[in-house]
């Protein structure tokens, strides 16, 4: 095969004409600018560009598009390399670096080539029947026998390599609305998008190829064309390239992929390298083309076998001969014109037409060029040569009274098939919208909805260029009358379509390729056949047919008819697999657009993070929210800083911020009634300026959250919940009044943002506010005792302020506006300076509470009932509340429940950790009795105190002698279950 | 992507949206016996076609939604406010 | 049959392939069978084959209204693990992975069970503690566990995200060695041949399409292949469970049927060599390599109810953020397909293997998440407890009615809304 470049002919179609380089394999070629890198390959006659997936076998270009299975090359080095690129759609940049792949050492001389010899014993689905055990018997058990042979199987598996490196591009995400999308840009597509936009309508006509125009490309009159393109300037027309529609989904909502600018020419203008629309329109056109098949014939896939249609477009639009001596094998008309052009640009042209006769007109155009034609013929099986892998003989099958029969040979340097069309119907069966066989154009086709999705052209099965066209404008004619039924027929041709799936002559041994990529022949179908996998569905599992990069464009009906005629039974019988998206493959990075590294979510930060953060605050996650995890001074880790934070506060004076808490204004005149019924404790009588403790159970009785709710105002309540669940609580909040109570007059407004908050701990926190008030009075115990709550100035910031205390100590919540809250925390922290004081982050926070047994996330995991945790006081037997009537079933009211408990080292100078189990002695190989939630060094109580739950609590284990076992950090301890309420049971300290 | 026509907002996608559950659950009252809580938290009808269901327009104006479904198709063939007065004071608006 | 073994591979190959044959049988329906299961995917499947070894039982349909395996069978991540915590999960997905592990011998059939480490990746301190809880429960109770530090980490799966600028920097992970993946088809092919092997009756398109019953029983089934009566009858038809729960006018399941969505790259060189897994802050993703090159991964459910077996965007986009942000590398690898599967999500997130309301009912669903892992233990349980009519100790809580008695198997904490429990 050797492919030259033949002189374009004159047109006014203007297209860039100048010499590019690029390297294939290191090694500098020239193309021309619009070449593929097939088309620059081929024009270097380079034959043997990919290796197939499972015996290597060399192959060359064998389309002209997305249905590609044979020249698959990487491009591009270190963090820009992209694998399993088909290089008929990519477009040759200046510079542009193609690796061949999947061979070794080269793709030229692939060592992997060897299987192939070893072929017969790789027939479809040979590893499910080997290589679980010791060969030949498959002796042993378990898995390491599979394990060892997976090692090197994976290793022959894959196609190309990919990066190591992350992805330096960016991709960007656009949110897309048009009234009207049409999809491809060929003679449908672009009479659809004239149409439509005569209305007015807004219109969009997306291209997958870098250039418009579909197959006016690969014709070579481009007049019309022209006179059309011009007419798309119209400004309700946009117009994408390079853009794929990769899916369609609900609601008409498509998914396209543009790609917008190649690194080597844009990377200083930071343009996305490509952009993911999600588009969504009013009404979708399908003018994506059909795809020409080939059939399986013995080494049907040597380089140099192409389909028809791919040598007209490198013909027409790349000014490229495929060869001198072409044989073309096809089974309908559309073959011809490509023959007829051929031979005009200077090639020795046959054709074998499976047909036993064809219509005048084409054979006087043939005869008179000198073609020679051989009706009721096909290939039975294509050689290489003596040193060549690629095509140089064919052995020709004629029709004889028995079916096909061995008739001679033919020499050629090229062969071009085509077996009939593949309407691209691959979206509409995205939506699971029917799929029908055509006997008659031995063809699937897909009708769409008929409403919002319709096929034209090609696509719907129009296979000449003026039906096509009629078709498109028919969309919008059937829209006008509504029951006219006039539209365009499927067909097209002169003489009809013979069906040609496969030329299998008895005499002639050799693999006949289905998928050639994945190396699935014929035989593996038959052998489906014989096993029983006679289903599509079995069928693609079991040999991967259709199962490669090309997701079987070109070889799923070879594959279904094989199994047909297996079964005696029609194609239609057979069925079809649904396609699925992508149509062709996208990159993950587009999808993902720039949600990547420190953009992959969002970092909520308090309005008090930059204030902490000077502060020498180190931050942790806690969700989505950074918080101050501990302020160390100098030299301090955090175990120093936290019980120097901790022990600051409840000596003197801590302050700490609680921003994230989530608050929600519960306002109207039945919020008092709401939160009555959605706490399990009596709210109705809260009096205005208190707040109250108050824990949320769910529909079926277990803690759903807990926090403090306070009586602003007769109607107006601000309700605090866990960092965690602030949204969740809002959500539910709000469904309750809209959904399951619209009675009540209650509004709920989310403030977390609005609203900032610290809390000031320690026996110093009363004296440190009185200094900040204009009455010393306004901080009493009267004024504000505790649970209070009221509106303040301090030092002229307005405030609300509750005498609430999560540390046990005499301490307040500090509530203000965001914008104030760093000159508050300024402010405060000020007049801190006066005391022995400190900043606390959350780890000294949960030191506090760990000592207090109050209850956070780590214990109410959503598996707790309220009397786990030693709260079933506060469920009032009273009143009706959310998930009364549940959390009363047998198994949530068993007295060896799992319950919260203190947990003390007998040996106090022991440390441990949370995550630890606790076990009787001895018994320490079933499930454990118990288990520790948090831990933390007390400096209060001077040793290693935790939280955990153990079954029975504290009243089943008295007698027990319970162990802690952590085998992660071989901690095994003595310990001692204690009362959650670990440091000052009482709570005097609350008082001050 | 499934397009919900809020009755506040237009259609939009339904990432904006929260998908809630069964719509058409009667909770009993907060003090009846424990069966009846049983069946409405715990069984499911769990339609093939189609079912009115709850959704929220989370990330835009909060409401709670009724959605006529269909379960095999994702078709939406009604939306409506969940609060009933709110949905009788719209409609009378419109 | 022709036993499976490289010696028959090799002998195949020099005659043509002509000593293999069909690998489970295509027999009529009979009028009646001792034991009816409908559904030919995993469950339904190795039920059939472990009712027929571990019982002898064999006159035996097992009932498919497509092709076997055709559903989540074939539409999974493959993931099998057994690092669950509560009792009851713990000792069952123990059972399934020991059942794994030598499954391709038992069956005769390569599953291509592949023991590569499934790693639990965690980000902040304090998911240490939660991890470790896990660590030694699995410990204790007889599994293995191990945890990785970040620098562990960095040398055994080098193409992770040890970036400073990762939003959520990887601390470590809590590693189960005896995890991996599998071949999921063959699992149902392996199971239907053995099965078969052993006088099961496969029936493939011979959809459910009537139940008759009385106060007590099922009395006969009706079929698109004629009607069939059975001493038992067994479900396990995970996505559909409550249609045909409600043909039998059983009324309401504690089950929904959600879209789960299943994600794969084209081929490429080995470049994973374990099964990841990244949760935090509300994200959730999985990831690992076929033995073909793919990688495949999924995220969570689509939110709503579904039976379409296709999914929407949102879910396509969120994972793929997840993919970057677990290996940034993947970036130019490109998505080659994305499918769907219906799953039974319950009310805890955990199964039922269970009696009925009727006597010779039972019932084998809600599997969430993990059907795929599960299938040989839930084949081997619901075998056991339809041949014995009592459920074994292990999956005594796994009924319908626990949610009456407060016994929640809630591994997430997530409650009642199936939705949640991905």
């Amino acid at each position: 095969m050797k492919p030259r470049r033949v002189s374009p002919p004159i047109s006014n179609y203007k297209i860039p004409d100048y010499d590019i380089n690029f390297f294939w394999n290191g090694k500098k070629l020239t193309a021309k600018k619009g070449d593929t890198i097939a088309s620059g390959l081929l024009a270097n006659q380079q034959d043997i560009i990919g290796r197939s997936f499972k015996y290597h076998r060399p192959r060359g270009v064998m389309s002209a598009g997305v249905e590609e299975s044979g020249a698959l090359v990487t491009i591009g080095d270190g963090a820009y390399t992209e694998p399993n690129i088909s290089a008929p759609t990519e477009q040759i940049t200046e510079g542009l670096c193609v690796y061949s792949q999947n061979a070794w050492p080269s793709v030229r001389f692939d060592i992997g080539s060897i299987l192939n010899q070893f072929s017969r014993f790789l027939a479809a689905g040979f590893y499910y029947k080997m290589f679980m055990g010791i060969p030949p018997f498959e002796w042993g058990r378990g898995t390491s026998i599979w394990m060892f042979f997976e090692h090197f199987i994976r290793k022959a598996a894959g196609l190309g390599r990919a990066s190591r490196l992350a992805d330096p591009d960016i991709y960007e995400h656009l949110n897309t609305h048009t009234d009207i999308l049409v999809i491809g840009s060929g003679p449908a597509g672009i009479r659809a998008a004239l149409t439509a936009a005569k209305s007015g309508a807004d219109v969009l006509l997306v291209e997958q190829d870098f250039l418009i125009g579909g197959s006016y490309l690969s014709q070579p009159d481009k007049i019309e064309f022209i006179e059309l393109t011009e007419q798309l300037t119209a400004k309700n027309i946009t117009i994408l390239t390079g853009t794929t529609a990769f899916g369609l989904y609900d609601d008409e909502t498509v998914g396209l992929i543009e790609r917008v600018s190649d690194r080597h020419e844009n990377i200083t203008q930071k343009l996305p390298r490509q952009r993911f629309h999600i588009c969504r329109a009013e009404k979708i056109i399908l003018a994506t083309g059909a795809i020409e098949r080939n059939y399986a014939f013995i080494n049907n896939d040597l380089p140099g076998i192409m389909t028809v249609s791919s040598a007209r477009t490198y013909l027409n639009r790349h000014h490229l001969l495929v060869g001198e001596q072409i044989i073309i094998s096809t089974n309908n008309d559309s073959a011809y014109e490509t023959a007829l052009e051929l031979k005009n640009a200077g090639a020795n042209v046959t054709i074998l037409d499976a047909r036993e006769q064809i219509g005048d007109n084409l054979l006087q155009k043939i005869v008179s060029n000198q073609i020679h034609l051989y009706l009721g013929s096909a290939v039975a099986k294509a050689e290489n040569g003596f040193n060549s892998a690629s095509i140089k003989k064919i052995q020709i099958a004629e029709l004889g009274k028995n079916g096909w029969q061995s008739a001679g040979s033919l020499r050629c340097d090229c062969l071009l098939i085509s077996a009939g069309w593949s309407p691209v119907i691959h979206l509409a069966s995205h939506q699971g919208f029917p799929i029908n066989w055509s006997e008659e154009n031995a063809c699937f086709y897909s009708s769409g909805n008929s409403k919002t999705i319709f096929l034209a052209g090609s696509a719907a099965g129009i296979w000449n260029r003026q039906g096509c066209i009629q078709s498109a404008i028919d969309i919008f004619n059937i829209e006008a009358n509504a029951n006219d039924s006039a539209h365009q027929k499927m067909g097209g041709w002169d003489t009809p379509i013979k069906p040609l799936y496969e030329i299998r002559l008895a005499s002639l041994k050799g693999k006949a390729f289905v998928d050639p990529q994945h190396d699935v022949t014929a035989s593996d179908i038959r052998l489906a056949h014989q096993e029983g996998f006679i289903s599509v569905e079995h069928m693609k599992r079991y040999t991967t047919l259709g199962m490669a990069t090309d997701q079987g464009k070109m070889g799923n009906i070879i594959g279904l008819s094989i199994m047909a005629d297996a079964l005696n039974a029609p194609i239609s019988e057979v069925g079809v697999t649904r396609f699925r998206p992508p149509y062709t493959s996208i990159c993950l990075g587009a999808l993902a657009g720039r949600h990547r590294q420190s953009h992959f979510k969002p970092i909520r930060r308090t309005p008090l993070d930059q204030w902490s953060l000077r502060h020498s605050a180190i931050m942790t996650e806690a969700g989505l929210w950074r918080r101050p995890w501990y302020y160390p001074e100098k030299g301090e880790d955090l175990n120093k800083a936290y019980i120097r934070e901790a022990t600051t506060a409840r000596r003197s004076l801590g302050i700490c911020d609680v921003s994230t808490l989530g608050k929600i204004m519960v306002q109207g005149p039945d919020a008092t009634e709401f939160l009555n019924r959605i706490y399990t404790n009596p709210f109705a009588k809260l009096p205005i300026g208190k707040a109250r403790y108050g824990i949320i159970l769910r529909d079926d009785g277990m803690v759903f959250d807990d926090g403090t709710t306070w009586r602003l105002a007769e109607n107006n309540y601000l309700m605090t919940t866990t960092t965690n669940n602030a949204a969740s609580v809002m959500t539910r909040l709000e469904e309750l009044l809209q959904v399951r109570w619209p009675q009540l007059k209650v509004h709920v407004t989310s403030v977390t943002d609005q609203w900032a908050g610290c809390a000031i701990a320690g026996p110093n926190a009363r004296n440190l506010l009185t200094n900040c008030v204009d009455k010393p009075d306004e901080m009493s115990h009267e004024a504000l005792p505790f649970m209070g709550v009221k509106q303040i100035y301090l030092k002229n910031i307005p405030c609300y302020i509750a005498r609430i205390s999560f540390s046990g100590e005499l301490a307040f919540e500090v509530y203000v506006p965001s914008d104030y809250a760093p000159s508050l925390m300024q402010m405060i922290w000020q007049n801190a300076m006066a005391f022995d004081s400190c900043l606390y982050g959350l780890e000294a926070l949960g030191t506090m509470r760990i000592e207090k047994g109050h209850v956070t996330g780590a214990e109410l995991d959503g598996r707790t009932t309220i009397d786990d945790v030693g709260l079933g006081r506060m469920a009032s037997a009273n009143k009706d509340f959310i998930g009364k009537s549940l959390r009363s079933r047998q198994m949530l009211a068993s007295p060896n429940r799992p319950q919260l408990v203190g947990i003390f080292p007998k040996d106090k100078s022991k440390k441990f950790s949370a995550g630890g189990l606790l076990n009787e002695a001895g018994k320490t190989n079933s499930h454990p009795l118990g288990w520790v939630t948090a831990v933390t060094y007390s400096p209060a109580l001077g040793h290693w105190i935790a939280l955990g739950f153990i079954e029975g609590g504290l009243q089943n284990t008295k007698d027990k002698q319970i162990i802690l076992t952590d085998e992660l950090r071989a901690n095994f301890l003595d310990i001692e279950i204690v009362s959650p309420h670990m440091y000052d049971p009482e709570g005097t300290r609350l008082h001050g | 992507m499934i397009q919900i026509i809020c009755p506040f907002c237009g259609k939009r996608d339904h990432s904006e949206f929260s998908y809630g559950g069964d719509g058409e659950i009667t909770y009993p009252a907060l003090d009846a016996n424990e069966e009846s809580w049983h069946d409405a938290v715990f069984l499911r009808e769990n339609i093939y076609g189609r079912q009115i269901e709850t959704w929220q327009h989370i990330h835009g104006c909060r409401s709670w939604l009724l959605v006529d479904r269909d379960t095999k198709t994702h078709e939406i063939f009604s939306v409506k406010l969940a609060h009933l007065d709110w949905h009788i004071l719209l409609e009378k608006n419109r | 049959m022709t036993r499976f073994s490289a010696w028959n591979v090799i002998k195949n190959g020099f005659t043509g392939q002509s000593g293999w044959s069909r690998q489970w049988r295509d027999p009529e329906p009979k009028s009646h069978y001792d034991i009816v299961i409908v559904g030919g995917g995993l469950h339904g499947l190795a039920t059939a084959y472990y009712l027929a070894k571990n019982f002898k039982l064999t006159n035996i349909a097992v009932l498919e209204k497509g092709w076997i395996g055709g559903g989540n069978a074939g539409r999974n991540t493959t993931i099998i693990r057994s690092n669950y915590m509560l009792k009851g999960n713990r000792e069952f997905y123990e059972k399934s992975l020991k059942l794994w592990e030598n499954l391709s011998h038992e069956l005769n059939y390569n599953v291509m069970f592949s023991q590569r480490s499934h790693i639990g990746l965690y980000h902040t301190a304090n998911a240490l503690d939660a991890a470790s809880r896990r660590y030694n429960i699995m410990r204790q109770t007889g599994s293995d566990a191990e945890i990785w530090s970040r620098s562990d980490l960095e040398k055994k799966i080098p193409h992770l995200n040890y970036a400073h600028d990762a939003r959520f920097p990887i601390h470590g992970a809590l590693v189960q060695k005896r995890a991996g993946t599998a071949r999921h088809d063959a699992v149902a092919w392996g199971y239907a041949r053995a099965a078969d092997k052993l006088g099961v009756d496969i029936i493939q398109q011979c959809e459910v399409i009537g139940i008759k019953r009385n106060a007590r029983k099922i009395t006969q089934i009706e079929t698109s292949r004629g009607s069939i009566q059975a001493d038992k009858i067994a479900f396990a038809v995970a996505g559909n469970t409550s249609r045909l729960w409600q043909m039998a006018e059983l009324g309401n399941l504690p089950i929904e049927s959600h879209n789960l969505q299943a994600f794969v790259t084209e081929p490429i060189k080995p470049l994973l060599d374990q099964v990841v897994v990244f949760g935090v802050a509300g994200a959730h993703f999985y990831i690992s390599q076929s033995d073909k090159g793919g990688m495949v991964f999924g995220g969570d459910i689509d939110w709503y109810k579904s039976y379409a077996q296709r999914g929407n965007l949102p879910i396509v986009q969120d994972v793929a953020e997840c993919a970057l942000s677990v290996m940034p590398c993947l970036g130019r690898v490109k998505l080659l397909r994305h499918w769907s599967g219906v799953v039974d999500m319950s009310m805890d997130g955990s199964f039922f293997i269970c009696k009925t309301p009727l006597d010779n009912l039972y019932l084998n669903a809600g599997w969430n998440y993990g059907g795929f892992k599960a299938s040989p233990a839930s084949g081997w349980y619901f075998a056991d407890l339809i041949a014995n009519d009592r459920p074994d100790e292990i999956i005594k809580n796994h009924d319908l009615d626990r949610f009456r008695r407060g016994h929640h198997i809630d591994e997430r904490g997530a409650g009642a809304d199936p939705k949640l429990h991905g």
